[in-house]
């Protein structure tokens, strides 16, 4: 008898581990490559980790692990899954699509009793504007980018709840959650030239890049460490932001809800509808803007020159604290306030011209980090300094 | 101590032995069996008690498990019903935030002066319109996953955020202070 008991414990036991995760390969396959290789990635629904290649091939290695699924349950979600990735002519293509969503951990709700939004404000920041370092950004980037992956349950016992009998909140019991733990890991030689389109894809560059990248983004997010090509060309649209560092190339930002970049050099942004903090500004940046949010934090010692060409922006103002600079506000209907207390407005103008709302010049003393160039209509300034009094210097 | 085995059927002055002295008595046969029975040792039952009863105690278990497991499903199936599904709980949410949209909408045109300016608005709140309808079509198909929950409120949220963002930055544009 007991030894039937044990037996039966034992197939149960083995039955369950078997179900609670399953590690499921998609795809998995390879490609040389030498300097003239290029490649496009059509991603759909996809998350990506790309990562830098040592054996200068190509590599796509596709997995998927499933927690609280049934047999069945991962028979299906694989047939709604496609990945193929092919090579003529010295061009790679990958084309990699799902029905629906997946991220690097992708819950769904499995239990008889409902769901609820416990919390549906999940954009609100009520955090105060202080100065951030470029290193704070760094950090910030990084915890934000891999937080999620890090507490995965928590991340989701956040946002929701369940009702027990009495249709009281509480909090969703783990077993009840199936989760599908994603790792597409791509492979690229630092020479590759790459094209993504991504749609609803989540994108991570893994290790600082000096490949020319041409990216399409629209929903979704991409993060990456530094990014070096001066012939870079990225569009994003409804997505997130983080990258540690942009170094050349030209950038379109469209709703960028959550921008975070630790630091940008010789870049020519064009965004609009958008939030993006930069960590420090470096050598030769160009911003163009409608009605986006920035945050500049903090100035290279040889930032050289800075343009920003505003429509309806909101700018928060942190100026170079140990260098000496120039700056020139050029414009119209512009508001620039200096804490709660100070502020000086530049009028509209009937026929749309722009006049000198504020201009400081280097003092001389000191080195001489660059000069600021802002040109702004229907714009608000907040200053942000200790060492700034007044409006003309 | 060999000895001729007939001569233990003679008595002891040779003579042979009187058959009716010795004959046994009639019920010699059932004396023998009963007497047999009672010597023999008892056999074991092959169907032990003890077994029965555990057999009987995991039945009963099984079957009040079962019962248990059928009417918590049945009971957990009528809350279901009861507690709004994720498509209600996303319809309410979807049409309390377009009202406050369409709302912020008016209040926006209210105070904007520039056409440029709302043109801008209605095409990027058209785009994010669009986008909300592709989302919602994978969520009619995986209405479980949690990321596209999430992207249908996020969606909804960016919309009445921008409207709001704008008309704060409008208001702030036309307050009368010092003047340059």
């Amino acid at each position: 008898m007991k030894l039937l008991t044990f037996k039966i414990c034992g197939l149960i036991l083995i039955t369950s581990a078997s179900l609670f995760a399953q590690k499921k390969t998609v795809y998995s396959e390879s490609f040389s490559a030498d300097k003239n290789t290029t490649a496009i990635f059509n991603l759909e629904n996809t998350t990506v980790s790309i990562q830098a290649s040592t054996d200068g091939k190509v590599h796509f290695d596709y997995t998927l692990e499933f927690d609280g699924y049934s047999k069945k349950d991962i028979e299906e979600k694989l047939q709604t899954i496609k990945v193929e990735a092919t090579k003529f002519e010295n061009h790679i293509t990958l084309v990699s699509n799902s029905v629906t969503q997946i991220s690097n951990v992708t819950f769904a709700y499995d239990a008889p009793k409902g769901l609820v939004l416990d919390n549906v404000d999940w954009q609100k920041n009520n955090d105060s504007i202080v100065r951030k370092s470029r290193d704070s950004i760094v950090e910030e980037i990084r915890y934000n980018a891999f937080g999620k992956i890090n507490a995965p349950f928590k991340y989701f016992s956040d946002r929701f709840k369940t009702t027990d009998d009495n249709g009281k909140l509480e909090n969703v019991r783990k077993g009840n959650v199936k989760i599908l733990r994603s790792q597409f890991v791509i492979k690229i030689p630092p020479y590759l030239q790459l094209k993504i389109n991504g749609k609803d894809a989540q994108i991570t560059m893994r290790d600082d890049s000096m490949n020319e990248l041409s990216v399409v983004l629209k929903r979704g997010y991409f993060y990456a460490k530094q990014l070096i090509n001066e012939y870079n060309l990225f569009k994003i649209e409804n997505a997130n932001l983080r990258a540690e560092g942009l170094v050349g190339g030209s950038y379109d930002f469209n709703n960028i809800s959550k921008g975070l970049i630790g630091s940008l050099q010789n870049v020519k942004v064009t965004s609009e509808f958008s939030k993006i903090q930069i960590g420090e500004l470096r050598e030769k940046v160009s911003i163009t803007d409608f009605n986006s949010e920035y945050f500049f934090y903090n100035w290279n010692m040889n930032f050289k020159r800075f343009d920003l060409f505003s429509e309806y922006s909101k700018i928060h103002l942190f100026y170079p604290k140990d260098n000496d600079f120039s700056m020139k506000v050029m414009g119209n209907n512009t508001k620039s306030m200096y804490g709660k207390d100070f502020e000086i407005n530049m009028q509209p103008t009937s026929k749309g011209e722009k006049y000198s709302m504020m201009e400081r010049k280097a003092k001389g003393e000191g080195h001489y980090s660059g000069a600021i160039n802002f040109d702004i209509i229907h714009g608000i300034i907040y200053n942000y300094d200790d060492t700034f009094k007044s409006s003309k210097n | 101590m060999k000895q001729d085995i007939r001569n233990l059927f003679r008595d002891t002055e040779g003579d042979a032995v009187d058959p009716s002295r010795n004959q046994l008595p009639d019920n010699h046969r059932q004396a023998f069996y009963d007497q047999l029975k009672a010597s023999r040792p008892r056999r074991e039952s092959k169907l032990n008690t003890g077994y029965l009863v555990k057999i009987a105690a995991l039945i009963v278990v099984f079957v009040g498990l079962t019962f248990t497991i059928f009417k918590t499903v049945d009971s957990n199936a009528s809350q279901i019903v009861e507690s709004p599904s994720m498509e209600t709980q996303i319809e309410a949410i979807e049409k309390e935030y377009l009202a406050s949209i369409d709302a912020e909408w008016q209040n926006f045109l209210a105070v904007a002066n520039d056409e440029r300016l709302v043109s801008r608005y209605k095409t990027k709140l058209d785009a994010l319109d669009a986008d909300y309808k592709e989302i919602s079509k994978q969520f009619k198909t995986d209405a479980n996953n949690i990321l596209v929950i999430e992207s249908l409120v996020e969606n909804l949220q960016t919309r009445l955020q921008l409207l709001k963002d704008i008309q704060e930055h409008i208001n702030v544009l036309n307050q009368k202070t010092g003047t340059l």
